[in-house]
């Protein structure tokens, strides 16, 4: 837990406060209106036919005579779904410490849908193994208890098997879906994964590693292991080499960004460390 | 063939198969090793594991001090098969003069010595024995090839002479001295002696037998000292001429009768005892099979040359080894 962390909160509660629409009575200002605390407007009956809001002072100055009931916005609630792919890529890094940023972005969401007064759920997969699942609740669950659970973790395992499992169990409504990932999948299993979760309202949120992306280019030997696969390779890295690589991970984020839009979506990108100014930009322009 | 000084060693040599179970190169994790192509170099992985194969049997093939046995190979040279049968009577210690050596001469012996060291010196295909007579015979070396062998025996007669000089007996042991290995047409014996004695009878016999089966051919070097009688010499009319006064001359005239081809030099000083060696080189020099020693060679320092380049090249690779990208310690930042 770092100092910089209840900056980070407050991003994400900005975030979830944002009016999503729910018919459930809950933390959140609801873009529906109807009967509340808070008074947003008046309609005439025949638009808002709820008589017991008779707003009578109006009804009576009103010069054409019709009758107006009041309106009140609506609090819905919602459960913000954190999945976690927690596979074997997330443990490797160079620039980052990519478990860590998951375990701090996870304690956030935490804390936010805490302070929010929305259900908080949290499923991490590894690979094809459901390592952890944190039903939906409120407050059962402390932030730094999450956080220390996932940094404590072992990724482990293979692909998206178990998160792509879980989203068939997922509700369609009154969810905000986060899916944190390094992403480091192929377009196709990424499409596949988005196809699953899709229409529920998602925010990706994109662990990045410059290093990984950018290697040096100095001359040598490197041994590499695949954490996943366990496939091994052996390169002489020169700057060919290393511009060959920038070149080729530039090419696969450019077509997994193709796969977000298509599917009408936006990833934050957290690249080596969080910014929480970027971080707040990037959550107001993802689409909902 | 190669053989092994410690083939024990040689149970370890499982242990070159190290390569295929531990990687030479520490392995940094990097996902999705298949989305990532380009700039492999698939040999590397290869040559790394067989430089490791080849370094480590090479240690241990090298720890097993590999070689190529010595031993004997058949070499056609020009030589005899000889003994050498010397003088070892006390009169042999005295000088050319017939006196004790004093700091400008040397003793018969000692020239004889020095002049059979350049002698075996210049005929490296001989195999030589060396036999002494005095008050008894003796044999000091067997036939041999090897040079350091017979200088130490030649060496070795240096030691003061005994009184008497049996010639006969001496003779016979050098004719009995020849082995199967000695070609019948190459064996020679060199006897080396200032005086003589008179052979007694059943000796004669036993040489004449000897002489014929074995078949050799006899030199006598006659170290005449001053005064004394030539064996060429024929006493003049009157004077006595028998074995017991004239053992020298006598001595000869039984070896001409003794049906071996046979010459006689008379030497009377170190010069005149050289040639008279020169001259028998000269004739005991003809085609002769003899077996050269080869020397056990060691390879070890082959093996062991291998296994450091091989270390070498293992060392720069590990020189050269990195990770993907280095891994930064830096804490996770959050910015604001």
């Amino acid at each position: 837990m770092t100092t910089a962390q209840p900056h980070l909160f407050e991003a994400l509660v900005w975030r979830l406060a944002q009016r999503i629409s729910g018919a459930r009575p809950g933390g959140h200002r609801g873009l529906a209106r109807g009967a509340g605390e808070i008074f947003a407007d008046v309609a005439p009956l025949a638009r808002h036919p709820d008589p017991r809001r008779l707003d009578l002072r109006r009804s009576l100055t009103d010069p054409f005579g019709e009758v107006f009931v009041r309106r009140f916005e609506t609090r819905t609630d919602l459960t913000l779904h954190l999945l976690l792919d927690a596979s074997a890529s997330l443990a490797t890094g160079a620039q980052a410490d990519r478990q860590e940023l998951a375990a701090l972005l996870a304690s956030g969401f935490a804390q936010a849908a805490r302070r929010g007064g929305d259900l908080f759920a949290l499923d991490v997969g590894c690979g094809g193994r459901k390592a952890l699942e944190i039903p939906p609740g409120r407050s059962l669950n402390a932030p730094e208890e999450i956080f220390a659970r996932l940094r404590s973790l072992a990724p482990q395992g293979e692909g998206l098997e178990a998160l792509a499992r879980l989203t068939e169990a997922l509700p369609h409504e009154r969810i905000l879906v986060a899916l944190i990932s390094d992403f480091e999948h192929a377009p196709e299993e990424l499409d596949e994964l988005l196809s699953a979760l899709r229409p529920r309202p998602l925010l990706p949120i994109w662990l990045r590693d410059s290093g990984l992306e950018n290697p040096p280019g100095g001359f040598g030997l490197a041994d590499l292991r695949d954490p996943e696969t366990g496939r091994r390779r052996v390169v002489l890295t020169t700057k060919t080499w290393a511009a060959a690589q920038s070149r080729t991970s530039a090419e696969r984020r450019a077509a997994l960004k193709r796969v977000f839009e298509r599917h009408g979506l936006r990833p934050v990108e957290i690249l080596d460390g969080i910014s929480i100014g970027e971080l707040s930009a990037a959550l107001e322009e993802a689409p909902p | 063939m190669i053989a092994f000084a410690h083939p024990l060693a040689l149970l370890a040599l499982p242990l070159a198969l190290t390569p295929f179970l531990r990687r030479w190169l520490a392995s940094a994790p990097v996902p999705r090793l298949d989305l990532r192509t380009g700039g492999e170099a698939p040999w590397t992985d290869r040559l790394l594991k067989a430089v490791g194969v080849v370094g480590i049997t090479a240690l241990i093939l090298g720890l097993a001090k590999p070689h190529l046995p010595g031993g004997t190979r058949p070499h056609q040279g020009h030589g005899a098969n000889l003994v050498l049968l010397i003088d070892r009577s006390f009169s042999m210690d005295d000088s050319f003069a017939g006196r004790a050596p004093n700091g400008d001469e040397e003793s018969k012996s000692a020239a004889a010595r020095r002049l059979l060291f350049e002698f075996i010196e210049k005929r490296p295909d001989d195999r030589i024995g060396v036999a002494g007579f005095s008050t008894a015979p003796m044999q000091v070396l067997a036939l041999t090839q090897s040079r350091s062998a017979i200088a130490a025996a030649i060496a070795a007669l240096g030691e003061r002479g005994l009184s008497q000089t049996d010639v006969g007996r001496g003779l016979a042991m050098a004719m009995d001295m020849f082995d199967e290995a000695a070609a019948p047409d190459s064996r020679a014996v060199v006897m080396v002696s200032d005086g003589a004695g008179v052979i007694a009878r059943e000796t004669q016999e036993a040489l004449q037998a000897l002489a014929r089966r074995n078949g050799v051919r006899l030199y006598w070097l006659y170290l005449r000292t001053a005064g004394a009688k030539g064996i060429f010499e024929i006493p003049r009319p009157g004077e006595a001429d028998t074995p017991q006064l004239r053992p020298e001359r006598h001595l000869h005239i039984f070896l001409q009768r003794l049906g071996v081809p046979y010459r006689a030099f008379e030497a009377d000083s170190p010069e005149a005892v050289d040639e008279a060696i020169q001259a028998i080189g000269d004739l005991e020099s003809r085609p002769i099979l003899t077996l050269r020693p080869l020397p056990r060679r060691d390879l070890a320092w082959i093996f062991y040359g291998l296994a450091a380049l091989m270390a070498g090249v293992l060392a720069a690779a590990r020189r050269l080894e990195r990770a993907y990208a280095p891994r930064s310690s830096a804490p996770t930042e959050i910015r604001p």
